[in-house]
């Protein structure tokens, strides 16, 4: 529920809504269908007791009186609906402050607007509906009408005939003279939030902050370069990462400063609109609809411009894309690109590989390929929660298979650990076998085990490095890297195995041990707060399309697609060459 | 070709062509006071910080300065401690991407401030100068001349009209370390 003030805005995500008022007195509700000029295309536009119908609006009278929208069948050349509440035998000054109420189908609050500060008006323009780019939103007005419903409807166009008669008191009653609002009412009128003080500064961090901001790692993990033997290439491909993330980078301006724009717009029309709300005596005038429809014209012309210049700055982005994604090697290239269909093992380890595409909302054409440098400096994680450990299983196999491709022959293993599944997990990835693959954990025996194995390789690593005799690692000790699936969270993970994969997140990627987890957030809790508060360092990735990524530089949330998946072909295919090359 | 702005002047910003402006870079330079004391080789220190900020009419939007370098829609990027190298000195610089500038920015101050608290009358020669970053033209300076008792200076504003852009020279002494500070300050200029 979301709690208005007059002139406040909020999007309306809802095509069906119910509007009532709350009023103690006998109160009506009505509605006007106005088009662009303010007014009704007809009589017929007029919502009340007597005409219960108009193109998208009814009223209906359940318990209280209430208005019906179906906002789909408002005809296109409305562009907003009113609704109007009005009393007959006295004036809103003289009852309690009414409460207009506007409300989704199931009768939940979607938005309510306590109407304060009234005094001799008996007709009131509660909410407003209106078309915002392609959207509806709602706003709440209480603009309010001395002369009654029947001033009120003429004013947007009504013939006087056409107005209902259970109001012809108050059109009888409407007093000539100017509707001057009485000061003691004014008084209690709050002015709405004053915007320009909460906008500055923008260059904060913005108040909602999405649930993993993501940075580009400009660094190899082994703090060097990667070697010089494939030179130009790596070279090439260091400079496609980076383009990447320009483009990442550039849409998240070009987005921000479309919102900054659009927002600016809407702000100082609903300023402007609320000055003439407020000032009395330029109710009702003409000069007031004028004063309005100009604050329209000047928040649309702006808006368009900025969609201009989004739109411009968009589609060279989207070009620039389209120009880099047939030269991308394929572990930063998607499934369906002709790189994998010429893909050949490689003789340097990639840059980068693609973990799935980021969308913003104002932009769908474009998708940004998310990438993340190889070897992972920190785990991913695979989100298997709410029901989607099939998905996220089937991401896992994906990620395994572009790692895989993304390493020379022989230098990446895969440990894989599969306790609830009972080693499902691992059959996904045959038919590669026993060289690249090791047989997977079902039991907690085999997961204390593998573990156990891989933090003693970490020490063994880390005591070379200290004596400066990683030398002597030759012989029996495998120097590929290692890649640890990790499913799920069994219970009774003990605590020897708890440290050991706290000592893995932490000391492993510097030794050549890398860890994917595919696991629902909730089962980790039972490992208790050492596990859980490294959650927070972790890349999350949801197995099904998302919005939960922010990115470094204007924290705007982003939608993550997921890479592969099942019925990839390509996927399938480099999966079998692999398992041919090792065979 | 440049123009030398008198406080207060103000100058159509246009290629020599007559075409509009892409991509501009406002350097801003200043020389500290030589003053010997008692170890007379060396010279005052003095910290100064060149900042854009950009404003929707009379409403402060963004800020590219030392602690955020780049606005959030990407148009202007301060270059940071880095020095041009060029030989006519600017100390600072501020790269501005007109056509990308977002539509409800109509006015970019560019202020200068001093985080130490040193005043003007300890530097000398505090100029800023716009300079076409496509062909490295100058194409208006403003140089500040005499010493003012300020922490703070506003130098020019950029100032949106039709399709282009305007130049504005100011000299208006203003207190603050850091241009958040000037806002208010700013918010009469525009």
């Amino acid at each position: 529920m979301v709690a208005l003030v007059k002139g406040q805005n909020a999007p309306l995500a809802a095509e069906r809504i119910r509007i009532t008022v709350d009023v103690a007195a006998p109160a009506n509700l009505s509605a006007l269908l106005l088009t662009g000029a303010g007014r009704v295309r007809s009589d017929a536009d007029f919502a009340h007791a007597q005409q219960p119908r108009s193109d998208g609006v009814a009223w209906v009278r359940a318990g209280q009186q209430e208005l019906a929208l179906d906002l789909t069948a408002v005809p296109p050349t409305v562009e907003r609906v009113i609704a109007v509440v009005s009393v007959d035998d006295r004036a809103f000054g003289a009852v309690p402050a009414p409460t207009a109420r506007l409300l989704d189908p199931g009768g939940a609050e979607l938005g309510t607007f306590e109407i304060s500060g009234l005094g001799d008006e008996r007709a009131l323009i509660a909410w407003e509906v209106y078309r915002r780019a392609g959207t509806w939103k709602f706003r709440a007005v209480g603009q309010g009408y001395s002369g009654g419903l029947a001033q009120l409807a003429s004013a947007h166009g009504v013939t006087a005939t056409a107005v209902p008669a259970s109001a012809p008191a108050s059109s009888a009653a409407a007093p000539a003279a100017e509707p001057a609002r009485s000061s003691r009412a004014h008084r209690g009128l709050t002015p709405p939030a004053q915007p320009a003080g909460t906008a500055w500064p923008s260059s904060v961090p913005p108040a909602t902050i999405p649930e993993m901001t993501i940075r580009p790692p400009s660094v190899p993990i082994d703090g060097t370069p990667v070697g010089p033997a494939g030179g130009f290439g790596i070279r090439a491909e260091e400079r496609m990462y980076d383009v990447l993330w320009k483009i990442f980078e550039d849409a998240a301006r070009a987005t921000a400063a479309l919102r900054s724009a659009t927002e600016y717009a809407e702000q100082r029309r609903d300023k402007e609109m609320s000055a003439l709300l407020d000032d009395p005596r330029m109710r009702n005038s003409p000069e007031t609809d004028a004063a309005r429809a100009a604050a329209e014209r000047k928040h649309d012309e702006l808006v368009a411009r900025a969609t201009a210049d989004f739109k411009r700055d968009i589609s060279s982005l989207v070009a620039e894309l389209n120009q880099l994604s047939v030269q991308l090697p394929a572990p930063m290239a998607a499934w369906t690109s002709p790189s994998w269909q010429t893909w050949t093992p490689p003789d340097e380890a990639a840059v980068a590989i693609r973990i799935g595409d980021l969308q913003v909302a104002e932009a769908p054409e474009l998708r940004v390929p998310m990438v993340v440098r190889m070897p992972t400096r920190t785990p991913l994680w695979i989100d298997s929660s709410e029901g989607r450990r099939t998905e996220a299983t089937a991401l896992a196999r994906g990620l395994v298979v572009r790692m895989l491709a993304s390493f020379p022959p022989g230098q990446l293993k895969v440990h894989v650990a599969d306790l609830v599944g009972g080693g499902a997990a691992a059959q996904a990835l045959q038919p590669l076998g026993g060289g690249v693959v090791f047989p997977a954990a079902t039991t907690p025996q085999q997961l204390s085990e593998m573990l156990g194995r891989l933090a003693e390789r970490v020490d063994l690593m880390q005591m070379a490095a200290r004596a400066d005799a990683l030398d002597t690692l030759d012989g029996t000790f495998d120097k590929a890297r290692q890649l640890l699936v990790l499913h799920d969270f069994p219970y009774g993970f003990d605590d020897r195995a708890v440290a050991q994969l706290r000592f893995l997140i932490e000391e492993g990627p510097s030794a050549g041990v890398h860890i994917v987890f595919v696991a629902d957030p909730s089962d980790a809790s039972t490992l208790g707060p050492l596990v859980s508060t490294l959650w927070r360092s972790m890349l999350r990735l949801s197995a099904v399309p998302d919005d939960h990524i922010g990115d470094p530089w204007v924290g705007l949330t982003w939608t993550y697609t997921p890479d592969g998946g099942t019925g990839v072909p390509a996927l399938d295919a480099v999966l079998a060459r692999l398992a041919a090359r090792t065979a | 070709m440049s123009v030398s702005l008198q406080k207060g002047q103000g100058v159509s910003l246009q290629k020599r062509d007559g075409s509009q402006l892409t991509l501009v870079r406002m350097g801003l330079g200043w020389d500290p006071i030589k003053k010997r004391g008692l170890f007379g080789s060396r010279e005052l220190e003095v910290d100064l910080d060149a900042s854009a900020v950009m404003f929707a009419d009379q409403q402060p939007v963004d800020v590219a300065f030392f602690n955020h370098l780049a606005s959030n829609d990407g148009s202007i990027r301060h270059t940071g401690d880095n020095r041009t190298g060029a030989g006519d000195g600017d100390d600072e610089s501020i790269m501005i991407d007109l056509p990308r500038v977002p539509a409800h920015i109509n006015t970019i101050f560019l202020t200068v401030t001093s985080y130490e608290g040193h005043t003007f009358e300890q530097i000398e020669n505090a100029f800023c100068r716009l300079v076409d970053e496509t062909n490295g033209q100058e194409l208006a300076r403003y140089t500040l001349s005499g010493g003012y008792p300020a922490q703070a200076m506003v130098m020019a504003k950029l100032v949106r009209h039709g399709g282009g852009w305007g130049m504005q020279a100011i000299g208006e002494a203003a207190a603050g370390r850091t241009a958040l500070d000037l806002v208010g300050t700013l918010q009469r200029l525009v």
